[in-house]
């Protein structure tokens, strides 16, 4: 009696199906990523100006848009982004807006340079350095 | 939410662990050669701390098991395709007694001690070094052993003895349900076999724990329920 058996065939299907999701992985979520941040940076420097110029008005609008912007994007990164970075994102952008609220332009650019950093570092976790290896 | 997260999460990881051990190939841990044990090990590390944080992406847990799972296929593909590469991974089996005489060079080389040796023909059956002609320690750790002539198990050729045909059993029937394939493969069907079975005063397949043809012998065990009787027919061959 021969037994034909099907497992090399699933095997190397398998390994097909785990080298598309692997390339899909190494690909995707970091141009998705980096088209997030690059949208947010340029609304947070935005925003930055404003509370530098003491315009609280445009500082706020801006605020919010970035607020809206990340919002939209958050289920997705989550799949792909530790979340104790998006918990820090998401804390920063409500201290923002409760010192647009009170008025407090100085410690508004502090926050609002801590987004900035936050941005900065969810850039350096897709790039790939000898220091990010190790 | 957040338990039922961890448990969601806790099946994900476990599905696809599952999945890469059983693509490798192997059944035993006894079986692995050194880089599949490696990745039988981080596997189930690497599954452990996003099942347990929900905080850590999942995809951080599958991104790096199915790394090791293509390294484990690339490094078992090569492995078959040049031996040279497979001596370089997985090592050369060992000759470590050679015509009764224990080759200490091979003890050293595989950082074997006497007792090590020892331990290892006991778990064979071998107590008697007197016994053994070659032993070799093979690259999965095992060490399979060929004994001196006048040890070795007497066969029926030896004794120019007719033997019995050499025929692996057949699982007919297993927790009451029939194996068509096994049945076919025996030559019988469930008439032949519904028969046999009313003639030791069972009333059915359904009523069996298990039933195995050997040979010309059917060993049967009827189920706890039914009384657990264990039952060897005399098939009498396929002429009957």
């Amino acid at each position: 009696m021969i037994n034909r058996s099907g497992f090399p065939i699933v095997a190397a299907i398998a390994a097909a199906i785990a080298v598309a999701l692997l390339i899909f992985l190494f690909t995707v979520p970091g141009n998705y990523l980096r088209d997030m941040t690059a949208k947010l940076r340029v609304m947070t420097h935005e925003a930055e100006q404003a509370a530098v110029l003491g315009d609280m008005a445009t500082a706020a609008e801006r605020l919010d848009a970035i607020t809206r912007e990340y919002n939209s994007r958050r289920d997705k990164i989550k799949m792909f982004f530790h979340h104790d970075d998006l918990d820090e994102m998401e804390k920063t952008l409500i201290t923002c807006r409760d010192l647009v609220a009170m008025g407090q332009s100085d410690n508004l650019i502090c926050e609002i340079d801590t987004i900035l950093g936050i941005l900065d570092h969810m850039d350096a976790v897709e790039t790939i350095t000898i220091a990010e290896l190790f | 939410m957040a338990m039922l997260i961890l448990f969601i999460r806790a099946i994900i990881l476990y599905l696809l662990v599952f999945m890469v051990i059983r693509l490798t190939g192997k059944r035993q841990i006894s079986d692995l050669q050194p880089f599949d044990l490696i990745i039988t090990l981080l596997v189930a590390d690497l599954a452990s701390v996003p099942a347990s944080d929900t905080s850590i992406p999942l995809l951080y847990g599958i991104v790096p098991i199915l790394a090791l799972f293509l390294i484990q296929q690339t490094m078992a593909l090569c492995s078959l395709k040049f031996e040279g590469f497979r001596y370089a991974v997985c090592g050369r089996p060992l000759l470590m007694v050679s015509k009764g005489v224990v080759q200490e060079q091979s003890l050293k080389a595989a950082r074997y001690t006497l007792n090590d040796l020892m331990e290892q023909l006991r778990a064979g059956g071998n107590f008697e070094l007197s016994t053994v002609e070659y032993a070799i320690l093979e690259t999965n750790g095992q060490l399979s052993v060929l004994l001196k002539g006048p040890s070795q198990p007497v066969t029926y050729e030896a004794l120019s003895l007719e033997s019995p045909k050499a025929q692996p059993p057949f699982l007919l029937v297993q927790d009451g349900k029939i194996h068509k394939e096994a049945l076919r493969q025996s030559g019988y069907d469930e008439e032949w076999l519904n028969s046999r079975l009313k003639s030791a005063g069972i009333k059915g397949p359904e009523r069996l724990l298990f039933a195995f043809l050997s040979g010309n012998t059917l060993h049967v065990q009827s189920k706890e329920k039914d009384g657990g009787r264990v039952a060897f027919i005399d098939t009498g061959g396929k002429n009957d």
